[in-house]
């Protein structure tokens, strides 16, 4: 049953969104009345969406075949809000797709390009002043967020070339190895010759 | 199941047979205005998953004719008409007028219009040719229906050759401690609840005892391969409060 609330929550988050948006209802017209099915496998959920040119019906464990079903994991499909992803995602094979390879597309652009005015919306409880700020300062926050994100990304990428450089070479260290053995022979050979110009 | 006697039960009460629909009738009318409402209460909610997970096994897809019998105040149809489009039909079905009504009010209010039909019938005796529809639901309504066996034949007369029947319904807890606990609720808080929200609990009790007397998952499943339904299965939600009830017409 957990999957039904689930799927009910999603499904009224997603017409939330359709109402709220300027533009999602238009995009969404792309995809109108043709299924897509899509299995999350790493959390073992199965779900169907379908638009019928006004609300979005999200059904969890459908018995039914869809125009499209793709069948990834929860990290792929987040990558998936861009549709230039989905057939690099293919070919990658994190995700498996059956059917209309545009469907997917559709989706994933009418879902890339939804534009909510926030501003706009929370002006009817907040007012305009408070609202601008409010809007303005979590734009801000979320700026910062993206560039500390990127930064942190590129520090940890140079420090992981920067370290590959000095890392030893598995070859080196083999080669090292041998050296280190023809040096502990000799050295044993030479412990033995001079124990016996000590026995004379 | 009617009785040889040309008696039957309304709740624990033994009736005459042409008794039992009125009676029914008239539970429902005095429900009508307060059932949705009635049925978050009672169920916590639960029934809208009960629902859902009806309409994941209808397989019900773009084109298709549905019929929602028993259908009360339209929540099954209100999804079946966004998955049917314009191209299919759904048929809300109720023997109760003033539940046509609230349902039919509520659906029009949430713009689903177009393509639902609102039809007063008697689920035994369907008013519709052989072989129309391609899904079939009645949820918690079966119970209601004087005689069950005849309703179901008739269900599978106008379901098309690889049509399915849907039946949600009350059924017979499969966990002992649960069972105990639904029934301390069903006979003390469930008429109390009615009493107070709906000024009607005559009715709730009614609801509690109709339960009771329902068939169980396997003698509905039975009932649906004598008149005919293959690969019938049954899933049982929420321990077996509620069944549902899968056949298929071949």
């Amino acid at each position: 049953m957990l999957i039904h609330l689930l799927s009910s929550l999603i499904e009224a988050t997603i017409n939330t969104a359709i109402g709220l948006s300027d533009n999602l209802e238009g995009d969404l017209k792309a995809v109108a009345n043709q299924e897509l099915s899509i299995e999350i496998h790493d959390i073992a959920l199965n779900l169907s969406l379908i638009y019928n040119g006004k609300k979005m019906s999200v059904i969890a464990d459908r018995q039914a075949s869809a125009k499209c079903a793709i069948r990834c994991n929860l990290e792929t499909l987040a990558k998936l809000q861009d549709p230039a992803n989905v057939t690099a995602l293919i070919r990658q094979e994190k995700l498996d797709l059956e059917g209309d390879l545009k469907l997917a597309q559709n989706y994933s652009a009418a879902f890339s390009q939804m534009n909510i005015n926030w501003s706009d919306q929370l002006s009817n409880v907040l007012g305009d002043a408070l609202s601008y700020q409010l809007v303005e300062f979590m734009k801000q926050r979320h700026l910062k967020t993206k560039q500390k994100k990127q930064r942190i990304e590129q520090v940890t990428k140079e420090l992981l070339q920067d370290e590959l450089a000095v890392a030893v070479h598995p070859i080196e260290l083999d080669i090292f190895k041998q050296q280190n053995r023809t040096l502990t022979t000799t050295t044993a050979k030479l412990e033995q010759r001079i124990n016996k110009l000590l026995a004379k | 199941m009617a009785q040889p006697d040309n008696k039957t039960h309304f709740g624990y009460q033994t009736v005459a047979a042409e008794d039992k629909a009125n009676m029914v009738a008239d539970v429902f009318h005095s429900v009508a205005a307060k059932y949705d409402i009635m049925n978050d209460l009672m169920s916590f909610g639960i029934h809208r998953l009960w629902k859902r997970h009806t309409i994941a096994a209808s397989g019900v897809r773009q084109g298709h004719c549905v019929l929602d019998l028993a259908g009360g105040t339209g929540d099954l149809t209100s999804k079946f008409s966004d998955l049917v489009g314009q191209q299919g039909q759904v048929i809300l079905g109720d023997i109760n007028d003033s539940m046509l009504k609230v349902g039919r009010d509520k659906l029009r209010n949430l713009g689903k219009v177009g393509n639902i039909e609102y039809v007063q019938m008697n689920a035994e005796a369907l008013p519709f040719p052989d072989n129309t529809f391609d899904v079939i639901t009645i949820a918690f309504g079966l119970r209601n229906v004087t005689d069950k066996d005849k309703a179901i034949a008739s269900m599978y007369r106008v379901l098309k050759p690889g049509g399915r029947l849907l039946i949600l319904e009350f059924s017979k807890p499969i966990v002992d401690p649960l069972s105990k606990a639904y029934d301390f609720y069903s006979f003390n808080i469930l008429p109390t609840m009615g009493q107070l929200v709906a000024n009607d609990g005559e009715s709730y009790k009614y609801l509690a005892e109709s339960i009771r007397m329902h068939p169980d998952q396997e003698t509905l499943k039975n009932m649906m391969e004598l008149v005919g339904f293959e690969q019938t299965s049954y899933e049982n939600l929420t321990g077996g409060i509620v069944a549902l009830h899968k056949g298929f017409k071949f």
